[in-house]
C-alpha cells in the first residue's frame, strides 16, 4: 500500500484522528510524510508515537497493511478553543494557531482547494531575519529526514523543537 | 479629486478595471470572528497606528455607520458585502480616488484592495504590496513556512492574493457564449461571476474574472495567470463581435440608438433597464458603432451612481421606489444631456 499524501513511498503509519460521535478516520502514510505532516503536534507526542510505531504496537492488527499507528488526540486549538467540528460547520478557522492544532486535516483540505499545500510567494520581512530564517528550516528539515532516517529520534526532537521555534 | 473609476480608460474596451486583494492577520491573536470587543478595539488601533505614517491613507470608522451608507460603500466596491453586514469594531483607511482601500476587521484583520482602471494588474499589486510593506513595519504578521499568511478561511491562505479582472461583455452574455466561458475558467481555476444582480444574466453585462487558488503559486503566477485567462476571454468577446456584427450589423446599431435615446430621454427607469441600456451604450462605443456625443461620465461609473444606494446617498434621505426610479431617470438624463 501506498502513502496517501505522497503516493511513492510504502505506508507505514496510519494516522487515526478521532472526529465527533466516537468515529475515527484513519489516513495511511509513510513515515516521512507523517513526519512532515505531524509538524504542529507537541514533539513529545510525536516522538512516544513514532517510537511506538517503529517498535511494531499495534502490528497485529494490521496484517499487510501498515504496521504502526498515530493518534491524533488534540480535537482542539489550544489557544482559541475551537474544535475540528466548529471550523468544518462556518468554514472558518479561529486563529493563527489553528493551522498547526489541525494541520494534518488542513492539509488534503488545502490540497483539494488550491491543489497544492506548500506556500510559494511572498512572505513577512520583519527582523530582516524573514529569508534567512526560511533558508534555515528549510535545511533543518533535510536534517531532520537523514536523522530520523537513522533512527536519532533525540537529536531529531532537538531539531523538530528548532524548527517549530524558528516557523512561529 | 478624480477617483479611479471617473477615468476615462474605463470606457475604453473589454476590461474596466483590475484589482489585487491581500487578507493578513497580525500574529498571536484570533481571527476577527473570535474577538470580543476590547480584543476588536485594540487591533483596531494597532493597524491605525501601523497605517498613520502614509498620510495618504484616509481612516474611517465604520462601527457606527448606518445601513444605506454602508450599502453605498459595498455598491462603489469599496468595501465587501460581508464587511457592511457584520457588526463590531472595524474601521477603513483609504486613499481619496478610492484606489487603495484597507478594510480592518473584517474577516481577516486586514484587507488589502488596490484597484486600477483599465488592464493594469501589476500597477494595482503594486500598489497593496506597498500598503502590506507599510503595515508590516510595524506588525508582525500571522505566517507559516507552509501555509504561508494564515487567514481565517483556509481558502484564502498562501499568498493571501486575490487577482481580479472586471469585464464587460455583452457579445457574451447576451448569446449565451458566457456558460462555456464559466466553465473553462473554472478549469483553470479561476472563477467567473456576474458583479451586479445575480444568476446568469448579471445586470449590465459585467463579470470579475479572478483565482481560487491562493496557495502553491507565487504572486506573479497567479497574477500572470489570471491576466492571460481575462485577454483570452476579451478576444472570444471581440471574435463574437466581429460575428454578430455581420450577422446582425443592422439589428446591433439599432439596439445601440434606442438605448441611447432612452437614457437622454427617460422619465422613470428601474435599474435593470437602465443597466441593460448603459451596457448598450458601452458596446456601442467600444464596437465603434455609436456616432453620438460621449455622456458628462464614463459608462461604468453612470452605472455605480445610478444603483439603489448612491441614490439615497445623493437624496439625502430615504425613497420609495417610484421616486427612486424616478431620480434614477433625471440623473441618467442629466448624463446624457450633452
Ligand atoms: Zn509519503
Ligand atoms: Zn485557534
Amino acid at each position: 500500500m501506498l502513502c496517501e499524501n505522497c503516493n511513492k513511498r510504502v505506508a507505514e503509519v496510519i494516522i487515526r484522528q478521532s472526529v465527533s460521535g466516537g468515529a475515527t478516520t484513519e489516513t495511511f502514510l509513510c513515515s516521512e510524510c507523517a513526519m512532515q505532516q505531524m509538524g504542529g503536534a507537541p514533539i513529545e507526542f510525536i516522538v512516544k508515537n513514532f517510537m511506538n510505531s517503529i517498535m511494531g504496537a499495534g502490528s497485529e492488527l494490521f496484517g499487510n497493511t501498515p504496521q504502526s499507528s498515530l493518534v491524533i488526540e488534540n480535537k482542539e486549538c489550544p489557544v482559541c478553543g475551537l474544535s475540528y467540528e466548529g471550523f468544518k460547520a462556518t468554514g472558518r478557522l479561529g486563529c493563527a494557531n489553528c493551522y498547526d492544532a489541525f494541520r494534518i486535516q488542513l492539509i488534503p483540505v488545502m490540497k483539494s482547494v488550491h491543489g497544492a499545500a506548500e506556500h510559494i510567494g511572498k512572505f513577512p520581512k520583519r527582523g530582516a531575519a524573514g529569508l534567512s530564517r526560511m533558508r534555515e528550516v528549510e535545511q533543518l528539515k533535510v536534517k531532520l529526514k537523514n536523522l530520523i532516517e537513522q533512527e536519532e529520534f533525540e537529536e531529531a526532537a532537538r531539531v523538530r523543537d528548532k524548527i517549530k521555534e524558528l516557523s512561529v | 479629486m478624480e477617483k479611479w473609476y471617473e477615468k476615462k480608460t474605463s470606457d475604453s474596451g473589454v476590461i474596466i478595471s483590475t484589482r489585487i486583494r491581500l487578507a493578513r492577520n497580525i500574529k498571536n491573536r484570533p481571527f476577527p470572528g473570535r474577538l470580543n470587543e476590547k480584543g476588536a478595539l485594540s487591533i483596531l488601533n494597532q493597524l491605525k497606528d501601523a497605517i498613520a505614517p502614509e498620510e495618504a491613507l484616509i481612516f474611517e470608522e465604520m462601527t457606527d455607520k448606518s445601513k444605506d451608507y454602508l450599502h453605498e460603500m459595498v455598491e462603489r466596491h469599496l468595501i465587501s458585502p460581508e464587511f457592511a453586514l457584520k457588526t463590531g469594531m472595524r474601521g477603513i483607511a483609504a486613499l481619496e480616488d478610492e484606489s487603495v482601500c484597507i478594510m480592518l476587521n473584517e474577516e481577516d484583520h486586514v484587507r488589502i484592495q488596490a484597484v486600477c482602471s483599465g488592464d493594469d494588474i501589476e500597477q494595482a499589486y503594486v500598489a497593496a504590496s506597498q500598503a502590506d510593506d507599510l503595515i508590516e513595519n510595524s506588525v508582525d504578521y500571522a505566517f507559516d513556512a507552509k501555509f504561508g499568511y494564515l487567514t481565517s478561511c483556509p481558502t484564502n491562505a498562501g499568498t493571501g492574493m486575490r487577482a481580479s479582472f472586471m469585464l464587460h461583455l455583452p457579445a457574451l452574455a447576451q448569446t449565451g457564449g458566457i456558460a462555456q466561458i464559466i466553465q473553462a475558467a473554472g478549469k483553470f481555476g479561476m472563477a467567473l461571476r456576474g458583479m451586479h444582480g445575480e444568476g446568469s444574466d448579471p445586470l449590465g453585462c459585467i463579470f470579475q474574472l479572478s483565482n481560487q487558488a491562493t496557495l502553491g503559486k507565487s504572486e506573479n503566477v497567479i497574477i500572470a495567470a489570471t491576466k492571460s485567462l481575462a485577454h483570452e476571454i476579451t478576444e472570444q468577446e471581440m471574435n463574437l463581435k466581429e460575428k454578430i456584427m455581420r450577422d446582425a450589423s443592422i439589428v446591433i446599431t439599432d439596439k445601440v440608438y434606442r438605448s441611447y435615446g432612452i437614457l437622454a430621454n427617460c422619465r422613470t427607469i428601474k435599474l435593470n433597464e437602465a443597466m441593460a441600456l448603459l451596457s448598450n451604450v458601452r458596446m456601442g462605443y467600444i464596437w465603434n458603432i455609436l456616432d453620438l456625443p460621449h455622456p458628462k461620465a464614463n459608462l461604468y461609473f453612470i452605472m455605480m451612481e445610478i444603483q439603489h444606494g448612491s441614490i439615497i446617498k445623493r437624496a439625502g434621505r430615504h425613497v420609495e421606489e417610484k421616486e427612486e426610479d424616478c431620480l434614477r431617470a433625471d440623473f441618467v438624463r442629466e448624463m446624457f444631456n450633452v
